[in-house]
């Protein structure tokens, strides 16, 4: 019984997903061309828009030495100076740069969303 | 059998995620999950970790509990001062809080820790919630009172933490400030000592040419050494925990007898999780090296890279250097588990079972995770290993969480290992922070168990070898001084005699030096400034 009401949930929470989000289709890996301020800022609302923040980060060496990318909840630590979570089984936020047709693209892997990026010039790894 | 795995993993994830929104109180998610979860009158067979069997404890009411309590669903955000306008971490949501009362805060926080404390039992039923001015008071002292073997309080990870900062997210693995991590003395006394533990490539720190063993004087032209005055650890506190890049300060380091000084400016420092995989040949074999630093996403990849190398240069053994490693992602610890065992030791076998209190159904065992869960390296791609029957693992005061379920994962299938350094922090708990009326509380609600079903180091894990740590050379080097005893006594099995083989820089003493993790500005300097 249980399990058919977890079954049901977890497609209602499926469908609640599809609503939102295309399956992205198959493109590259890729890196940036231009690691600039331009791109940084772009990817940085892009991100943040699809993690409901108003701003997020990005360190200067993104999607230079790879192609993905994360964002969990930033680690806090104790007193003792120990980490408040030290077992985390919390999913991080990924996301992944891509190539097609030449328009780069950056996946939201957790919620399989996609956008195109405009001012953002990547290469395929 | 992978895929069946896959959609284990994946519907769990799902699940523990779900179940953080659900105390964030989403009214139409809550009551999905309630469906989900253990509603439905299905007595006994509730579900899922950390959610609790029966709403009110009535039949299985532990023998410590006197009154039956308030399910606590009954009585969450019901706050004295509840929070008006949209949650910023919550997909700008409005706060989920009703007007409830201080009493109505600590009836939610008595009737939680029953349902879901891993020692709800030994909590004394003797408090009186009127004798405690908050509810963060209350909180404080509704934990077990027990002490373990030691003398220590079994219970040393009881917290609270404000819900706004708790839910900021941020990039993996990215640090602001200058790409350094210390070790320093514990406490008030002075001189206070600072060295430099980890120097990050490519950081500011080592585009200033600062090194492992880099012993902070002055900072800022202030005195950390010796000074005591309030301006003063003001001046420290906002140089060694810059809030935004492009902060500038000046730090004087004594190396070796030598002034070095350096101007840094705060940046967002990448860390690199994995460094300084080698080989290193000896007589009995060629071995492998490796400094693993944090079970973040990032180091997914890197530690396929770093097993991938070393599987190739053919080694036989491996010294996984975990000292500075707090934690992180147990899935991230059991890959690299298997990694190191390999496929035959481990099927079938659990890396890590929780075991909650008696009221709520675990969740399913860790598995030893021979396919890659997709935080870096590609989704499924199988992992490499090397499949030793014996590692090496070099450990601190700083080894905690996740990098000791990798020591005890392994002692569980009858992997031989050998700890040479300091004895491990003593952290085989873990939580299911839940926030109430602002605040984020954490209470251990289970404790993580091996195949044998071991999990009792709440006194950490005492190392083979006591070997302090090193600074004067760089991790790696196959003369510091815990990696050259972990490969002498992979020979001889003996231990060496304390340190005193180890060039020792003057003035430390290093085995009471303290790691000191990232953002912590509330022990930077204790007692004074900001706190």
């Amino acid at each position: 019984m249980r399990q058919a009401q977890c079954s049901l949930f977890l497609f209602f929470f499926s469908m609640l997903g599809a609503c939102q989000a295309v399956a992205p289709a198959a493109g590259k890996a890729a890196r940036l061309l231009v690691p600039d301020q331009v791109a940084r800022q772009e990817l940085q609302q892009v991100s943040a828009n699809f993690l409901g923040l108003a701003s997020v980060e990005l360190a200067e060496n993104t999607l230079i030495e790879s192609s993905q990318f994360s964002y969990a909840r930033t680690p806090r630590y104790d007193t003792s100076g120990q980490m408040l979570q030290g077992r985390v089984v919390e999913m991080p936020h990924i996301f992944k740069l891509q190539i097609r047709a030449q328009q780069c693209w950056l996946i939201y892997e957790n919620k399989a969303q996609e956008v195109q990026l405009k001012q953002t010039k990547c290469v395929a790894e | 059998m992978a895929l069946l795995f896959a959609l284990h993993l994946k519907a769990t994830l799902i699940m523990k995620k779900f179940r953080l929104l659900a105390t964030a109180a989403l009214p139409l998610i809550a009551t999905i999950l309630t469906a989900c979860g253990g509603g439905g009158g299905n007595s006994g067979q509730c579900g899922g970790s950390a959610e609790v069997c029966n709403g009110i404890s009535g039949t299985t009411a532990p023998p410590s509990v006197v009154t039956v309590l308030p399910a606590a669903s009954t009585l969450e955000n019901l706050c004295q001062v509840p929070r008006t306008g949209t949650d910023p971490f919550n997909n700008n949501l409005p706060y989920p809080d009703k007007q409830g009362s201080l009493t109505s805060e600590k009836q939610w926080l008595r009737s939680w820790i029953d349902e879901t404390y891993l020692w709800y039992r030994e909590v004394p039923t003797t408090l009186n919630p009127d004798n405690y001015a908050s509810a963060l008071d209350y909180f404080a002292v509704l934990k077990t009172p027990a002490l373990t073997a030691s003398g220590k309080p079994k219970d040393q990870f009881h917290f609270t933490y404000p819900s706004a900062e708790w839910g900021a997210i941020s990039q993996q693995g990215v640090e602001l400030g200058y790409g350094l991590t210390w070790s320093r003395s514990p406490g008030a006394s002075l001189p206070r000592k600072r060295v430099i533990a980890i120097v990050e490539p490519g950081s500011p720190a080592d585009k200033a040419g600062l090194r492992r063993g880099d012993q902070l004087t002055t900072i800022d032209t202030q005195d950390y050494l010796n000074s005591s005055e309030s301006s003063a650890i003001t001046v420290f506190n906002n140089a060694l925990f810059p809030e935004k890049t492009g902060e500038s300060h000046t730090f004087v380091f004594n190396r070796n007898g030598s002034t070095i000084s350096a101007v840094l400016v705060a940046a967002n420092v990448a860390a690199t999780p994995v460094q300084n995989t080698k080989t290193i040949a000896t007589t009995s074999g060629l071995v492998g090296y490796l400094t693993f630093n944090d079970h973040n996403a990032v180091s997914e990849s890197k530690l396929v890279d770093a097993i991938t190398q070393l599987k190739t240069a053919g080694v036989n053994d491996l010294v996984l250097d975990v000292r500075y490693n707090g934690g992180g992602l147990l899935y991230i610890a059991s890959e690299l588990a298997y990694m190191i065992a390999g496929p035959d030791a481990t099927a079938g076998k659990v890396f890590e079972q929780a075991q909650f209190n008696d009221k709520i159904r675990p969740d399913p065992a860790t598995p030893f995770i021979a396919n890659a869960v997709g935080f870096s390296a590609p989704k499924d791609m199988v992992l490499p290993y090397l499949g030793l029957k014996r590692v090496t693992i070099l450990t601190s005061a700083g080894t905690c969480s996740a990098s000791e379920a990798i020591i005890n994962g392994l002692q569980g299938i009858d992997v031989a290992v050998t700890l040479i350094g300091g004895q491990t922090c003593g952290k085989p708990y873990g939580f299911y922070p839940t926030p109430n009326c602002g605040t984020t509380y954490f209470a251990i609600q289970f404790k993580g168990v091996n195949n044998k079903g071991f999990g009792d180091y709440a006194d950490g894990i005492a190392a083979t070898c006591n070997v302090a740590d090193d600074f004067t050379r760089a991790l790696g080097d196959p003369a510091e001084g815990q990696l050259a005893a972990a490969l002498s006594y992979r020979d001889s099995k003996i231990c060496p005699a304390a340190s005193t083989g180890v060039n020792l820089q003057a003035g430390f003493a290093p085995q009471n030096l303290r790691l000191v993790r990232p953002a912590v500005k509330e022990i930077a300097i204790y007692g004074r400034g900001r706190l």
